[in-house]
Parts: C-alpha cells; sequence; structure tokens
C-alpha cells in the first residue's frame, strides 16, 4: 500500500468512525425523549378518543335524567316542534370515527418514531410496522365522506392525515435511522399540529358544552329538590277545623327525596370536575410537546431544547392523569 | 366554534357562558324571589336545549342564513351582557335574557328549521 492510499484509507476510516460516533450519539439523545413522548401521546390519545366516544352517551345520560324526574315527559326521537332529541344520537358516528382515527394515527406516528429512535439497525424495522401507517392511508378519504357538523374540519383532518403517512413512509423508504428520525420528526410536526389544532377548537365546543350540560342539571335537580321541601313544610290549613292539623302531602318518598339529593351532589362534582378536566387542555399540552420535539429535533445539542422537551412532557403526562380519572368516574354515575 | 362571523362574533363558548350565568341566578336565593329564580330556571332549560341542538347539528351550513341573523343576535348579547354587568335594574336583565333567548331561537329556526 503506497503512502496516498495509506492516508485515503486512513482518511475513510476517521470520517466513517465520526460518522458513526455522531450516529450513535445522535441515537442515543433521541431515544428517551421519544419514548417519553410516545407513551404520552398514545395515553392522551386514548383518553381525547374515549372522550369523543362518551359525548352521545353524555347527552343520553341528560336527557334521560330529565325524563326520570319530570313524570310529563315522553321519549321521542323527534319531539313535537321537530327537533331531534338526545334520545338517540346527538353527534354522529361517522364524525366520531374519524376524530378516533385522526387520534389513533397521532400515536401510531409516535409508536414509529420510537421504533425508529430504538432500533439497533434500520433493517430490524419491521416490514409490519410500515402495514400498520398503510391502514391509514384511506383516512383522508373517510374524512372527505363526512357531511353536514362533522365535515366542519374534514379539510384540515384530512391535509394532516396525509402529510403524517407521507412523512412516516418517507422514513422507512429513506432506511437511514437518524436522518429518518429527524426527517420524521420535522416533517411530521406541522402534520400532526395541524390535526391537534383542529382537535383543540372542536374539543373547546364539546368541554364548555359539558359544563353548561351539567350546570342545567344541576339547576334542574336543586329546582326539584327544592320545590319538594316547598310541599313538606307547607301547612295545610282546613276550613273551619280546630284540631291539629295533617302532615302536608309529599310528592317525593324519604328515600327518594335522598335519592335526588345524591344525583344533585354527585352532579355537582361532574359539574366541578368538568370545568376543572378540560380535554381541550390535554390537547393544548400534546401541541406543546409536539413542539417542544420539533424545536428539540432541530437542534438536539441543545440542553435548552432538551430541557423544555422534558418539562413539556412531565407536565403533560401530569394533566392526562387526573383527567383519566375523572372521566372513568364520570363514566361509572 | 362560532354561530357565526361577523364584527361581533358569538362563540357556542359565549353561549354556553350565558347559560351557566343564568343556571346560577337560579339557585340564588339571597337576591331573586321564587318567582323569578323559576324563571331564570325555565331559560336555562331552554338555552340548553337551543345549544344542544345547535352544536349538534348542522348549524355551520346556511351561512347566508346565520349571517342575516347574526346582527340582531349580537345586538341582543350586548344587551344581555350590559344588563349582567348593572343588575341595578332587574327588569332589563331579563328583557335581555328574554332578547336573547329569542333571538337563539330563531336562529335555531332558520338553520334547523324547527321550532322551539
Amino acid at each position: 500500500m503506497n503512502t496516498n492510499l495509506l492516508s485515503t484509507f486512513r482518511l475513510y476510516v476517521s470520517v466513517a468512525s465520526v460518522t458513526i460516533a455522531l450516529s450513535a450519539c445522535t441515537n442515543i439523545s433521541f431515544k428517551e425523549p421519544i419514548t417519553s413522548y410516545t407513551s404520552a401521546m398514545s395515553a392522551s390519545s386514548a383518553v381525547i378518543s374515549d372522550y369523543y366516544t362518551q359525548q352521545n352517551e353524555l347527552s343520553r345520560k341528560f336527557y334521560f335524567t330529565q325524563l326520570k324526574y319530570h313524570k310529563d315527559r315522553r321519549v321521542e326521537l323527534v319531539d313535537e316542534g321537530g327537533a331531534p332529541t338526545a334520545a338517540y344520537l346527538r353527534y354522529s358516528p361517522e364524525g366520531i370515527k374519524a376524530r378516533r382515527d385522526a387520534l389513533d394515527l397521532i400515536s401510531a406516528y409516535g409508536n414509529q418514531l420510537a421504533i425508529l429512535a430504538g432500533a439497533d439497525y434500520p433493517e430490524r424495522i419491521s416490514a409490519s410496522s410500515v402495514g400498520i401507517m398503510n391502514g391509514y392511508k384511506d383516512l383522508s378519504e373517510s374524512f372527505g365522506k363526512l357531511k353536514g357538523q362533522e365535515a366542519k374540519y374534514k379539510v384540515q383532518y384530512a391535509e394532516g392525515s396525509q402529510d403524517l403517512v407521507a412523512a412516516v413512509t418517507k422514513m422507512y423508504a429513506e432506511h437511514e435511522r437518524d436522518k429518518a428520525l429527524n426527517t420524521a420528526i420535522v416533517e411530521g410536526y406541522p402534520a400532526a399540529n395541524k390535526i391537534l389544532v383542529t382537535l383543540q377548537s372542536d374539543l373547546q365546543t364539546f368541554s364548555k358544552m359539558n359544563q353548561f350540560r351539567q350546570s342545567t342539571q344541576f339547576s334542574d335537580l336543586a329546582k326539584i329538590y327544592n320545590d319538594d321541601i316547598l310541599v313538606r313544610t307547607a301547612v295545610p290549613v282546613k276550613a273551619g277545623s280546630k284540631g291539629p292539623s295533617q302532615p302536608a302531602p309529599t310528592s317525593y318518598s324519604e328515600s327518594q327525596r335522598i335519592e335526588i339529593l345524591n344525583q344533585v351532589q354527585s352532579t355537582a362534582a361532574l359539574y366541578e370536575g368538568a370545568v376543572v378536566n378540560r380535554p381541550d387542555d390535554v390537547v393544548a399540552a400534546m401541541i406543546k410537546a409536539n413542539d417542544d420535539l420539533y424545536a428539540y429535533a432541530k437542534n438536539p445539542k441543545s440542553e435548552n431544547s432538551l430541557v423544555a422537551l422534558n418539562a413539556s412532557l412531565e407536565t403533560f403526562n401530569a394533566r392526562i392523569k387526573p383527567f383519566v380519572e375523572f372521566y372513568a368516574k364520570q363514566r361509572e354515575n | 366554534m362560532a354561530l357565526y362571523m361577523v364584527d361581533d362574533e358569538l362563540s357556542v363558548a359565549d353561549c354556553a357562558d350565558i347559560g351557566i350565568w343564568i343556571n346560577e341566578q337560579s339557585l340564588n336565593f339571597h337576591k331573586y324571589t321564587k318567582e323569578q329564580r323559576d324563571w331564570f330556571h325555565a331559560k336555562g332549560q331552554e338555552l340548553y336545549r337551543c345549544l344542544d341542538l345547535l352544536v349538534g347539528q348542522r348549524f355551520d351550513q346556511g351561512t347566508d342564513l346565520i349571517q342575516a341573523a347574526s346582527q340582531e343576535l349580537a345586538t341582543a348579547k350586548a344587551k344581555l351582557e350590559a344588563g349582567i354587568k348593572n343588575q341595578k335594574d332587574l327588569t332589563e336583565t331579563l328583557e335581555a335574557v328574554n332578547g336573547f333567548l329569542s333571538n337563539l331561537k330563531q336562529l335555531v329556526e332558520m338553520v334547523l328549521g324547527v321550532v322551539i
């Protein structure tokens, strides 16, 4: 080997070593925050998805609670004025499914990032992982089919879904882990963000309506209870009678009265919970985590971006927990 | 989610906040008589029904109709807010609530074609 060839060989070895070292460093620094991001995103996607599913149930629960205490009201799908009641469906299952699919997509995106970050070799990324993403290729089409209120954000959802699938597909096509990881984050960020911002707007409405629903139920049940007190405490006056008056008739038995009171109490707790545990806050935390992951991916060597990412992931996890507990309790009541 | 988009945007959240305030009045024994509390209770229930329908249905359709109704509703909302802020004159507040609700009902009728 002549001197020129030897120095060229040394140069190649040196460049290769530096590349491998940098690549390993990048992967190590990406791995932890991505794993944390993925688990937080999956947990919150599942919770918000469940929240959407609960909306019809909550409307229905309100409707039947009113029927329970207002004996003159009938069960009807459409009332005399032609307005649909909440007895069956207030929100279309197609609209709810489309939103759930969008959340699943964000979760799948996170999972693919984690797989990529954790893989020792690009070859180990299984073809089945790619298959998961293929399942979402038709998502934009399903959004396109939505009509009416559910169609309000269909363009945003469809665009976000399409871009997200493209970003993740691309990282497999390139088969370069660190580069792919960075690309997936940088290109996936606006797509995930578009879906999250749309969901946030959607959920602000749902959240406020839930507060108003609980407030309305609280007001109604409290009135029923208070009116019953008036009946109980009214002293009947018998014309011409000098003897002791009989106890006033009550509209509810003692056990019924206690039941109403318990219902008032649990509605007050649910009302408070609806004010405190807002789903749009969870999505806001998802958006913040997404922002910080993006900032970190763009500048992984910056300590500040890692600190910011870890802090937002901690906040994120802290917000999910009470939300999950509250909505699990709401299901029981 | 806006009910309409004109100079003064009225959102579902705005309407819900007004509804929550009305519901609170229905349980205020310190300020109101039984008759007045019952009145607030009835209005709160009605407002919930209107808003629930609007949110659940295709209220984002028929933008022209919504815009036509929006000016009146914006005025009603402004009056109601003024009434809420200055509660010295209860009659004014009651009128404002009535005006707001009546405009919201009109909106429901125009958008959904149902009478409440």
